[in-house]
Formats: structure tokens, sequence, C-alpha cells
């Protein structure tokens, strides 16, 4: 606890960049992106698909993407690998991994933000 | 700039003393420059001995996690070719460039790529030497330096003879390119014989995929011609999805059958090859070729032995959590050169295990504990056009032991058109989005 106090201190103190670090010395990765960067494989890097049939998974509604992992898992929903792939899972880890995959930038909003850099100095196009 | 709240803070710094420690010499770096900033900026100081799958990976995952990681990448040529889709060009179905692969985008995002061979590696000093005598200190270094062969095992076979003209292509690329050139220019009716390696090897279903390529080229423009495979395993992975795929596309088990299988209790272990006449002689008899194609017993590439980091075995033993050498402290070995059983020795198996690799070397050098680790092993084979077929996992860490979890994963189920024709353009996608994911 003393330490705990220590750094408290610490970040009252200095510039609020060092939150980032303070933040960061808690772990470098969490699970939910330990269990999410196995799916870069087929997925995509950051849940983006280069296709021409896996279908991108970031940026879907946490619901849904729990809800397919389940259905794939009771065999519900038919499919070819991910019934072999959901049942490695534990609820936890799903919850976790839908969390993770609901919170990243979809194709639509990456192009979009891409589209907004190239042409911000027009400022005006949205 | 990301938000913290004090309520996260709390939370976070609370989580281990150890966390706690590095957030305090953080903010002494952070504080301080002219005192701490050069000790620190030493202390995280990776070195990678490889740029294939698991090597790739691992600085651009290492980057990712802890931008301020110095990570160095070396790696002895500037073009890569996956050995994963080799044998589509091999079959005719994709040119040997979309399997090519460099490194532009890896020092885009900071990686230092210095393309040389690494001649020594001191464990005591942690001091990596290359051929053009630059010394590199690591704090960490990170081997992924493959597979090797033991030409030896086969009497007559050498690199030379591989290169020239009895190609192995288990590494992609030249070779590649000969066994292609090697099957056109053979006549209808002629011979193909693949010498099948033991286990364990880089790809297990490989060879049986190859074959099935070749005999779908062989069935549209040389129907004629035949493929022998001399192997000296009982079995193989995939087995029943190839026999069956076999029986349906190419006529296996009748007399008009363009692939015969020739396994260890029928005499398929090969000892010894005639070049001049590309004749092998297995325990079953002689086998003249027309195209022969050897692919030799395997280890863990040069520098692993070279490093000792494989002790009395073929390949390295390490820890199962962090891909630490079990001999030397500091040194990690992943891909195809590891020990890493139940995962097979796949591109899937080094993408997946350089990823925890890496975060257990971010996490160790910034003094934070890392998460349980996941891996998962997706590998995809073609047995024919529009007919593609798979066998997956999901690994856990159990008891110092990576696991298979159960009641995950296993083979493609019974033939069904519409399912493969699907698992041929997945095995397309995972080609695309894997490769993006190592060299994008």
């Amino acid at each position: 606890m003393k330490q705990t106090k220590l750094i408290l201190i610490g970040s009252v103190l200095f510039a609020s960049s060092i939150f980032v670090n303070v933040a960061h010395a808690t772990t470098i990765i969490d699970r939910a992106t330990m269990l999410a960067n196995t799916c870069a494989g087929c997925h995509g890097t950051n849940g983006i698909s280069q296709g021409p049939l896996t279908p991108s998974i970031a940026g879907l509604p946490k619901s849904y993407l729990s809800e397919s992992m389940h259905d794939f898992a009771s065999g519900k929903r038919a499919s070819t690998v991910m019934q072999r792939i959901a049942k490695g899972y534990t609820e936890a880890d799903i919850q976790a991994l839908s969390e993770y995959f609901s919170k990243l930038p979809d194709e639509k909003s990456l192009k979009a933000a891409k589209k907004e850099t190239n042409h911000s100095h027009h400022g005006h196009n949205h | 700039m990301t938000q913290i709240s004090r309520r996260d803070l709390l939370k976070g710094s609370a989580i281990t003393a150890v966390g706690a420690t590095t957030g305090l010499a953080t903010i002494a770096t952070a504080s301080d420059h002219s005192k701490h900033s050069h000790a620190k900026t030493n202390s995280k100081r990776v070195v990678i001995v490889g740029g294939g799958i698991g090597g790739a990976t691992a600085a651009q995952y290492l980057k990712r996690m802890d931008s301020s990681i110095d990570v160095t990448l070396i790696e002895a040529n500037k073009d890569y070719h996956t050995c994963f889709m080799s044998n589509e060009v091999i079959g005719g179905v994709r040119p040997l460039k979309s399997i090519h692969f460099t490194y532009d985008k890896l020092a885009e995002k900071g990686v230092k790529v210095i393309f040389d061979s690494v001649t020594e590696i001191d464990p005591e000093k942690q001091i990596i030497t290359t051929k053009d005598n630059k010394v590199l200190r690591y704090d960490r270094a990170i081997v992924s330096p493959g597979i090797d062969f033991k030409y030896d095992d086969i009497e007559g076979y050498s690199k030379e003879v591989a290169e020239t003209s009895i190609p192995h292509a288990w590494k992609a690329g030249p070779q590649t390119a000969l066994l292609r050139k090697q099957l056109e220019e053979m006549k209808d009716g002629g011979t193909f014989v693949i010498v099948a390696p033991p286990n364990p090897f880089r790809c297990p279903p490989g060879p049986y995929e190859r074959a099935s390529l070749v005999a779908a080229y062989f069935k549209k423009y040389k129907p004629n011609s035949k493929i022998v495979i001399l192997d000296p395993k009982e079995k193989f992975s995939k087995f029943g999805l190839f026999m069956d795929g076999w029986k349906r596309h190419y006529g296996y088990g009748t007399d008009d059958s363009i692939i015969t299988w020739i396994g260890k209790d029928k005499g398929g272990a090969v000892s010894k090859v005639d070049v001049a006449t590309k004749t092998v002689t297995a325990e079953a008899g002689d086998f003249k070729a027309d195209v022969l194609n050897i692919i030799p017993p395997q280890t863990a590439g040069p520098i692993a032995f070279e490093t000792d980091l494989v002790g009395d075995l073929d390949w390295c033993s390490v820890d199962h959590k962090t891909f630490e050498s079990t001999i030397h402290k500091n040194i990690h070995v992943i891909g195809d050169a590891s020990i890493a059983s139940p995962m097979p020795k796949s591109g899937y198996s080094a993408n997946s295990q350089a990823k925890v690799c890496a975060a257990a070397i971010a996490s160790s050098l910034n003094g934070v504990p890392m998460p349980d680790p996941s891996w998962v092993n997706t590998c995809y084979s073609i047995i024919a056009p529009k007919d593609g077929v798979s066998v997956a996992m999901v690994y856990a860490y159990k008891d110092g032991k990576i696991i298979k979890v159960k009641g995950s994963g296993g083979l493609t189920g019974p033939y069904n058109a519409e399912d493969r024709k699907r698992e041929e353009l997945y095995a397309h996608s995972w080609f695309n989005n894997i490769t993006a994911d190592i060299f994008g």
C-alpha cells in the first residue's frame, strides 16, 4: 500500500503524460488482447479482413459477437471452422473478446478517418 | 491522449508490487531524463534472429505492445517467400510473386531490419555477432531460425543437389520455382515421386497437399502421369480427409489412380538416391522418377545448434509460457525450431507463438505480469480446386504446459460441396490476412 500512495503522489506532481506510463506499468497487454491476437490470422489484424470470404469482426455490436460465438459452439449457427474454434473459450473469454472487437473501429469508419486526414485542409466535407 | 481516471489509476497501481515499482521507475525517468533515461533505454533491447513467420510477427507485435522497445531484426535475405500456399505455385494455380514479401513495412513501423547473417550468439555476455562484424547487445533475444535438413540421412542427397536438380522445395523460393518448372517440362505419362519426411517436420499436411495439387494439374494437363509418395510413416495429418479426397478426385484405390501412397508397412522408407537417374531406393524397392522431390528429415535451424539451444535434441526445449529457452536465459525460441507440442510446426502456430512470446518479453522488460497465454492454430489444405479442408485447435496453458482446450478444434467434417468451397476461400482469406499481419 505504501507504494500505491507513492505512485499517486507522483501522478499528481508530474505532467499528465506520466499517467499513461503509470497505466502501462500495470500490464502491457491484457487478457482480452492476448485472446484477440489469435484471431488475426484468419480475421485480419485489428479484426479487419482482407477477404475474399472471412469476415471483418471489428466494430460489430458486442451482443452480436457473443451471440455468434455461443451459436457457433452450440451448432445453432452453421459453420465450417468456427464451430471448432468457438468451443475453446470460457464465458469470460467470449465476453472479453466480444467487448474487445466491438470497440475497434470498423472498415467504414477507418476509411472515413483516412479520407478526413487526406482532405483535412478542405474541412467542410462530412 | 489516453484518459485514465483516478480510480483506474488506483486500481491499476495496486495490482502488484512489481507493477507499482516499475511505475515509480517510469516516473523517475520522466522527471529526471539526465539521470535515468540512458539506463532506461538500454534495458529494452530485443534482437530477433530470423525474419520468417515467427521473427517478423514478434517484431511487429513487440512494437505494438510497447513502441519504446528497441527491436532489431536480423535476416539473411531481403526477399521472403511463404511456405504456405507454395503448393499452389507448384500446382500452377498461383504465381511465385504472390507468395513474395519484403520487410519494408516493418522498417516503416520502427523495426531496425538488418540484412545479415548471425555468426555467434553469446548467451553469457548477451551479444550477437554477424557476418558483417556487427556486434549487437541484447536484453532479450528471440531466435526464430526455422528448419534445417538432415541431407545425410538419404545417401546421395545434399544441399547442392537440392538446389540444382532434386529440390526439396520445403523452404519456399528458388526451389519452389525449380520444382514447378520441372513439372511443366515433364512429359505426359511421367512419374512424380515425393519422398515424405519422418515426424516431426514443418507443415505436417504439406507433402499430401502438394501431391493433391500436382494431381489436379496432371488430371487437367497430363492425364497419363502418376504420383508416388514414399513415406516412412504409418499415417499422416488429415489422413482420412486426404484419402477420401483422393478417392473422389483422383481415383485413389483403383488401378487408374493418379496417386499411390506407400507408407511404412509397405516399405515407404527411403535410404538412398541416385541423382543422375533420379532413382530412389526404398525398402519396397527402387523407384525411378521423371521429377523427384525429396523432403528430408528436419531439425531446428543451424544457429540453434551453434548456440547450443538444442541440448541432445534436434529441436529447442522452451518454457511454454514465455518461450524462453530452458538452456539459456534471456533467449527465446519460437516457431518450427521450438518444441511446443501439442502445437504443430505450422505458420499459424509460429504467428501465434510469436505474439505470446512478445507479450512475455514486453511484460518482463516493463516489470509487469503477462496475462495467461492463449494460442490458436488453423491449418488449411487444398485437396482439389473448390475442395478445402482444415484442422483447427485452441490451446491454453496449464501446469507448465501448452494444452489443447478440451472440446475445441478438430478436423473438417464429411464431404459437403458447399462447405468445401467455402473452406478453400477461407484458406485464401487466411493467407491474405496472416501475411498482412506478419509483413503488412
